[in-house]
């Protein structure tokens, strides 16, 4: 493994688990992303290689005086054999803040990923719901070079209402699986762990991307039950597609 | 008197087969989970799909496709540089596509856009469709009904305005039609919840016209009538093919 990085983000020292993969924790040193903050991360992963990466703590998305944009570019290379597995604590957008988030993979032939994402409306606890001012995330996938997954997903409270988009749910969950090895019966077996978990706190779907993928995205008003349910699918995925067991990633 | 009048109304209007009736983009599943169970539910469920869906995506491709053509194309008898627009006709073509994350309205999508392109394309010979159509048939595109509408629009000289507000009347007439079908909800009921939304539709042409996104730069936002879109592939009873 090589790697480099610059303050405030932090590589952890990897962990080898028992399964052959590696994890990895980001650390952030600093309070999160302000207006007109840029973080980059890139990994790639070779061949035949695995790699569980998360980070320490939800992503905090301040605001900033100048309305400037927090940038997050997120671009990983999933080379033939490869397992990335890329499941990051929620984000949270403060009052005011302005986020605009691009993750990219670009997979070979042979690789795969799964890869989670939560967004918070704001910090609950004291009452900053849907408060921020633009939250955007574009998800896409190239395989081989061409693209075959493009997901931009937009929040602007004060444009349009929560209600109107997302009914009574404050809380949007993704879960995107790549993988050539992916077929209809696998979106048929996520539904059935989705219908045995998902309760009425939780609203969720899934469907085939069009291709080699499938989509989970849910609606909830907790962060915690949308972990929760994302990973039940999660380790069912990786036991049913991958053949791999359950992990706990200690936090 | 207004030349396209004639030509936009058939467009517009619910016979015109494009297939999209048969469609209901996850408003069946609403309907089936009781999610909508009135006249008032339906009205907020559909100004929900307009402000979050149709505003950021269907408006801008009929924006962008429009746009594309009248700009590039001076006199519709002698197309040229087709290079210089063809690229990104495909590329907003792919996008439109591929951000139906549901797979029914993905398939169902690409299916009312290719009907659209076929009759297009017999109605009107010298709009050359037939060059979205060979980027279909070459599997450069997959086909959208929002793209072949601008297009058509820009032939017939229509500005982008009413090519935006006749396509939002379409596709909410549609599934207003198919509510009406599938659940009750009367057809008067209907209507007015129709002209309730005229004022929506009006804000969303009016938007995208004074401040157009970014080139290709779709978003979507209708994160619950997607989620229902996805769970239509299973739902019990059906009368809608999304």
């Amino acid at each position: 493994m090589s790697s480099s990085q610059k303050a405030p983000l932090k590589i952890a020292k990897p962990f080898a688990r028992s399964d052959g993969g590696l994890t990895i924790y980001l650390m952030d040193a600093s309070p999160g992303l302000f207006g007109g903050d840029l973080q980059t991360i890139i990994c790639r992963i070779g061949c035949n290689s695995s790699l569980y990466l998360t980070n320490q703590s939800s992503c905090k998305i301040h605001p900033s005086h100048t309305q400037e944009l927090s940038l997050q570019m997120q671009t990983f290379y999933i080379e033939n054999g490869a397992l990335f597995e890329y499941i990051p604590e929620p984000i949270v957008p403060y009052e005011g803040s302005r986020y605009e988030g691009a993750t990219t993979l670009y997979m070979q032939t042979g690789g795969s990923a799964i890869i989670g994402e939560i967004l918070t409306p704001g910090r609950i606890g004291r009452g900053e719901v849907f408060l921020f001012r633009k939250f955007q995330s574009t998800f896409s996938v190239y395989w081989d070079e061409q693209c075959m997954v493009w997901d931009t997903l937009v929040i602007e409270p004060m444009r349009i209402s929560n209600r109107l988009i997302m009914g009574t749910f404050t809380h949007v969950g993704t879960l995107y699986v790549l993988s050539e090895m992916m077929n209809e019966s696998h979106v048929v077996a996520i539904r059935k762990v989705l219908d045995s978990i998902v309760g009425i706190d939780v609203y969720a779907g899934c469907s085939a991307l069009q291709k080699n993928g499938m989509i989970v995205r849910m609606l909830g008003n907790h962060a915690w039950r949308l972990q929760e349910v994302m990973r039940e699918c999660h380790m069912h995925i990786r036991k049913i597609i991958f053949g791999l067991e359950a992990i706990d990633i200690r936090k | 008197m207004d030349q396209a009048m004639l030509p936009l109304l058939q467009l517009a209007d619910s016979s015109f087969p494009t297939g999209a009736f048969s469609h209901s983009f996850g408003l069946e599943t609403a309907l089936s989970e009781g999610t909508i169970t009135s006249a008032s539910d339906l009205h907020a469920w559909l100004e929900g799909f307009i402000v979050g869906s149709f505003a950021t995506m269907e408006a801008s491709a009929v924006y962008f496709s429009h746009s594309l053509l009248s700009d590039h194309i001076q006199d519709w008898n002698e197309i040229e540089y087709i290079d210089t627009w063809k690229e990104p006709i495909t590329l907003l073509d792919l996008r439109m596509t591929l951000s139906k994350l549901a797979r029914e309205s993905r398939i169902g999508s690409v299916k009312i856009g290719r009907q659209y392109v076929r009759m297009g394309m017999q109605l009107y010979p010298d709009a050359h469709l037939q060059i979205y159509d060979q980027l279909i048939q070459s599997g450069s595109c997959f086909g959208n009904a929002a793209i072949a509408h601008g297009w058509v629009c820009s032939y017939l000289g229509v500005s982008a305005e009413t090519a935006i507000l006749t396509h939002l009347y379409t596709s909410v007439n549609a599934l207003i039609q198919n509510a009406v079908r599938a659940a009750p909800i009367g057809q008067t009921q209907g209507q007015h919840i129709l002209s309730s939304l005229f004022l929506h539709m009006e804000q969303v042409t009016s938007h995208t016209i004074a401040q157009p996104p970014a080139f290709l730069h779709l978003a979507n936002a209708a994160i619950l009538h997607e989620i229902q879109a996805m769970r239509h592939e299973t739902l019990y009873s059906r009368l809608f093919m999304s």
